[in-house]
C-alpha cells in the first residue's frame, strides 16, 4: 500500500501535561525517538510519549512532534498554522515533604535497582562488583571521581559532592548531574528542603536539561513513576512497575536518578 | 603517545551509545584510551588527568560533544578518529527516519530497509526501464523521473504495475507528493484532503499550490507521465492512481490534471469516475466538455478554477461560488492594470510570454488567444502558429522553454534560468513588446534564489523599454524554501506585476493588451 494509512505524524495527539508549563515562545532543543525537548531561556519542556509518561515540564504525546518552533498561550500550542488545544488531563508533579519511608522498603528498592541498573550507571554506590564495568584508564579515572563525590555526600559536604559531581559522566545528561538530581528529591522528601536547594544553587551546568531536572527536584517536582514509587513505598506496597519505567528512563539517567535517590534516603534515614 | 581529539557542537546522544562507541574505539588496534564524552568542566577534568586534553576540547563547552583518542602512532589516532566520525554519523542516521542508506542496486535497498514501497528513478533514459521493471517485480511503486524511455517500455511496466496494483509514475513524471513528501519538482504545500493526479506536471504544481494558498491541503498528489492520456498507454496510471484515491481515506475530494485526454483513454477514465463515490474535480486544458450525465464530475476550465472548486467542495460548500470569487479577484485587479495601461505607447503592442513550464505556457494559449487572436509558439493551438525559429519570437507569442530543443544538453528552465534571461534582454529592446509573461516555479527541484538570478536582467529591460509591463505568476507557497510572498514582494519592488498564479497572470496580460 503506498498511501499511509495514518494521518501525517505532524498530526499529533496531545494526552495531558504538566500544570508547570508556561505560556511563551519555545525552540527545539533535541529531539529522540521518545522524546522531543524544547527550550525557552533556561526553561525546558519535553513531548514525551506515553511510556516515558507525566513529569515535570512534560506534555504527553502520541509521537514526538517534528516542529522547529511552538508557541504555548491560553492553553494552545501554536506551531505554523497548526494549533493544538492542551488537554483536559493534567498532571501536578509537586509531591509532599516529610513522607515516612521505612527503612526495609528503601533497601528493597536497593536490591531491585541494582539487579536491573545498566553497567555504567551510578549503581556501584551500592555494590563495589558493579565498579567492574568500568575498565578503560579513562572510565576508571571517572569511577574514582564518582566514588568521591558519593563519599562527599554521605559526609553531607553537599559543596563539595555537588562540585564534583556536577557534569561528570557521559550522555545527554551527565551521570553525577542524575544522581544530584535524586539526591536533590531525596531531601526534599525527608523535609530537607534547604539541602536540596543547596545542591541547585551549587550545581553549575550550563546542560539544560540536567538544569531543569535539578531545579524541579529541589522544588520537590517529579515524574510521575517516582511519585508512584515514592506513594507505594510510604504505604509499604510493591511498586515494580513503576520502578522499571523510571529506570528504562534515558540509557543510564532513571538508575543514576534512583541511585542518587535511594543512596541519599539510605544514609539519612 | 599521539592523543587525537574532536570535538562535535550541540551534538546528543545517550549515554550507552556514547559508551559503545568509547568501547569500540578502545578495543581498535594501537589505541590504549579514549573518552567519547560531553564536554562539561567535570569531564574536562578526568579527560585531563587521563592526558586525553587538547586545546580544542578546552575549548568545548557543556553542550559539546568531546572524542579523544591515545595510541600508539599518529596514523592509529587517526584512524581511531575517523571511525568516531562514522559511528557517530552512524548513529545519528538511525535516529532520523529519512537517514540515507546507499545501495548498489534495488534488491540490495530493498533488503536494506523494511517496508520501502515506492522507487524514485533518476538514470539515463535507456536504462530507467529495466530499473523499473525490477522495482516493480520486488513489490515497489516507482516514479520515474527520467525521460526519454521508450512507449512501448512504458506500457510494458504500466501493464505490470496495474496487475500487481503498483503505481508506475511516469517515465518523465517530474512532481508527486507522497504522503506528504514532495518528489522531484515539487512543492512544501499543506496536508489535506484533496488528492489530485494527471500528466500534468506544473498543472500539478500550480493545482496542489492553489489548494494550500486557499487554505486546504493535499492528501496525496500523483504524476502520471506526460504520454499516460495517449491512447497507446490508455491512461493506466491515471485510473491505478484514481483507484488508489478513492480508497485513501485521507482522499475526500479527487482532481485530475491534464491536456485533453485522447478519445479511448478519455472514455476510460470517465468510465471508471463514474464508480468513484467521491466528488471529482476535471480540468482538461483547452477542453471545453462537460459530463452532464457524470453527477460526481464538476470540470474546470483552468488550474485555478479546479483547485477552487476542489477547495469548495472539500469544505462541503456549492461549487457554483467559485464564479463569484473569480470574478471578484479579477475586479480587484482592475486598478494595476489600468496603471499598466496607462504607460504604454502607441507601438507598445505585442505579448512574450516566456515559459519554463509546459502547461502554463499552454494555459496561456488556452487564455491569451480568445482575446488577442493568433498566438505564434512552439506548441501552437494551430500548426499555422508554430514558430519557424523558437529563438526568434514574432508578433504576440509564447514559448514553452522546457521543450527538448531548448533542453537539449542544459539544465531544466525551471533551474537554470540563464537562457531567459537572454530572451528577456532581448525582448526587451523590441519596443514593439508591450508585455513580457513569465512563470517562475518555486519548490524543491526548482532555482533556489530566483530574485538573485533574475533582478538585473529585469531592471534592464525596464531601463531599456519603460512602457514595458513584466508579468510573473509565481507558482509556490510561503513554506517553500524560495518563500512566495516575500518573493512577490521583491519582485513587485523592481517593477514586476507579480501574481498567485498563471491565470491570474494570462488574464492580466490580455487586458493590457486588449484593444479599446
Amino acid at each position: 500500500m503506498l498511501f499511509a494509512k495514518n494521518k501525517p505524524a505532524q498530526k499529533i495527539k496531545l494526552l495531558s501535561y504538566s500544570s508547570d508549563i508556561k505560556n511563551g515562545a519555545y525552540e527545539l532543543h533535541s529531539k529522540f525517538l521518545k522524546a522531543a525537548n524544547y527550550k525557552k531561556g533556561r526553561e525546558i519542556i519535553s513531548f514525551v510519549i506515553r511510556e516515558i509518561g507525566d513529569g515535570p515540564g512534560n506534555i504527553v504525546v502520541n509521537s514526538p512532534p517534528d516542529f522547529d518552533t511552538i508557541r504555548i498561550s491560553k492553553n494552545k500550542i501554536y506551531s505554523g498554522k497548526e494549533k493544538f488545544e492542551l488537554p483536559k488531563k493534567k498532571y501536578f508533579p509537586k509531591i509532599e515533604n516529610k513522607v515516612f519511608l521505612p527503612r526495609y522498603a528503601i533497601n528493597r528498592l536497593i536490591k531491585y535497582t541494582l539487579k536491573s541498573s545498566p553497567p555504567l550507571s551510578m549503581s556501584f554506590v551500592f555494590d563495589e562488583k558493579r565498579e567492574i564495568f568500568f575498565n578503560s584508564p579513562f572510565l576508571k579515572k571517572m569511577l574514582f571521581r564518582m566514588k568521591k563525590g558519593a563519599e562527599l555526600l554521605k559526609k553531607d559536604k553537599i559543596d563539595s559532592a555537588v562540585k564534583i559531581l556536577c557534569g561528570l559522566g557521559v550522555g545527554l545528561t551527565p551521570s553525577g548531574d542524575d544522581f544530584l538530581s535524586g539526591a536533590a528529591l531525596a531531601y526534599y522528601v525527608l523535609g530537607k528542603q534547604k539541602k536540596a536547594k543547596k545542591i541547585f544553587c551549587l550545581s553549575h551546568t550550563d546542560n539544560l536539561i540536567s538544569y531543569n531536572n535539578i531545579r524541579n527536584s529541589s522544588q520537590g517536582k517529579c515524574s510521575s513513576g517516582v511519585k508512584d514509587i515514592i506513594k507505594k513505598i510510604s504505604q509499604n506496597e510493591y511498586c515494580r512497575k513503576s520502578l522499571k519505567k523510571v529506570l528504562n528512563t534515558g540509557s543510564t539517567s532513571g538508575a543514576d536518578f534512583l541511585s542518587g535517590f535511594l543512596f541519599t534516603l539510605s544514609n539519612c534515614l | 603517545m599521539p592523543v587525537k581529539t574532536l570535538i562535535k557542537k550541540g551534538l546528543y546522544f545517550d549515554s550507552v551509545s556514547l559508551m559503545r562507541i568509547a568501547q569500540k574505539l578502545n578495543s581498535l588496534p594501537g589505541i590504549s584510551d579514549s573518552a567519547v564524552i560531553m564536554a562539561t568542566k567535570e569531564n574536562k577534568n578526568i579527560i585531563s588527568s587521563s592526558g586525553l586534553l587538547s586545546e580544542e576540547i578546552k575549548k568545548a563547552s557543556d553542550n559539546d560533544l568531546a572524542v579523544a583518542v591515545k595510541a600508539d602512532s599518529e596514523k592509529s589516532a587517526v584512524q581511531a578518529l575517523s571511525e568516531a566520525e562514522k559511528l557517530l554519523s552512524g548513529k545519528k542516521e538511525n535516529k532520523e527516519i529519512s537517514g540515507s542508506l546507499r545501495a548498489c542496486d534495488i534488491s540490495q535497498a530493498v533488503s536494506m530497509s523494511q517496508g520501502l514501497n515506492l522507487a524514485l528513478i533518476s538514470v539515463n533514459g535507456r536504462y530507467a526501464a529495466d530499473i523499473a521493471k525490477e522495482a516493480l517485480e520486488k513489490g515497489l511503486n516507482t516514479m520515474i523521473f527520467s525521460d526519454n524511455v521508450p512507449l512501448e517500455k512504458e506500457i510494458e511496466l504500466k501493464k505490470i504495475g496495474a496487475k500487481k496494483n503498483l503505481l508506475v509514475m511516469g517515465p518523465d513524471c517530474g512532481t508527486a507528493i507522497i504522503n506528504g513528501a514532495p518528489l522531484g519538482f515539487a512543492n512544501k504545500v499543506n496536508s489535506g484532503s484533496i488528492g489530485v493526479v494527471g500528466p500534468s506536471g506544473t498543472g500539478i504544481q500550480e493545482f496542489t499550490c492553489a489548494v494550500s494558498n486557499l487554505g486546504a491541503g493535499i492528501s496525496q498528489a500523483v504524476g502520471t507521465g506526460t504520454r499516460d492520456v495517449k491512447d497507446e498507454v490508455g491512461a493506466l496510471t491515471t485510473i491505478e492512481g484514481l483507484k488508489m484515491l478513492s480508497q485513501d481515506p485521507r482522499t475526500r475530494v479527487i482532481a485530475i490534471v491534464s491536456k485533453p485526454p485522447q478519445k479511448k483513454s478519455l472514455e476510460k477514465i470517465i468510465s471508471f469516475v463514474k464508480k468513484i463515490k467521491k466528488p471529482v474535480v476535471t480540468v482538461f486544458l483547452g477542453s471545453s466538455q462537460e459530463y452532464p450525465s457524470v453527477k460526481n464530475i464538476h470540470t474546470a476550465k483552468n488550474l485555478y478554477e479546479a483547485a477552487l472548486k476542489a477547495y469548495i467542495l472539500s469544505k462541503g460548500e456549492n461549487p457554483h461560488l467559485v464564479k463569484e470569487r473569480m470574478y471578484n479577484e479579477k475586479i480587484a485587479l482592475a486598478e494595476r492594470i489600468k496603471k499598466e495601461k496607462a504607460k504604454k505607447r502607441e507601438y507598445s503592442k505585442y505579448l512574450r510570454g516566456l515559459f519554463s513550464g509546459g502547461t502554463f505556457a499552454s494555459q496561456a494559449l488556452y487564455l491569451l488567444q480568445p482575446v488577442l487572436g493568433p498566438i505564434y509558439s512552439n506548441i501552437p493551438l494551430s500548426p499555422e502558429f508554430k514558430l519557424k525559429n523558437s529563438m526568434k519570437l514574432e508578433k504576440n507569442s509564447i514559448i514553452d522553454l522546457g521543450e527538448d530543443e531548448f533542453t537539449f544538453g542544459r539544465p531544466h528552465p525551471m533551474i537554470d534560468y540563464s537562457l531567459r534571461k537572454k530572451m528577456i534582454a532581448a525582448q526587451a529592446l523590441n519596443k514593439d513588446v508591450s508585455v513580457i509573461l513569465l512563470d517562475i516555479v518555486l519548490g524543491y527541484g526548482s532555482n533556489m534564489n530566483p530574485l538573485a538570478e533574475l533582478s538585473d536582467t529585469l531592471k534592464e529591460a525596464f531601463k531599456a523599454n519603460p512602457s514595458l509591463s513584466i508579468i510573473a505568476a509565481v507558482t509556490g507557497t510561503d513554506m517553500d524554501p524560495q518563500n512566495k510572498k516575500e518573493l512577490m514582494k521583491a519582485l513587485e519592488d523592481t517593477g514586476v506585476m507579480a501574481l498567485e498564479n498563471n491565470y491570474a497572470a494570462a488574464f492580466a496580460a490580455g487586458e493590457i493588451l486588449r484593444k479599446k
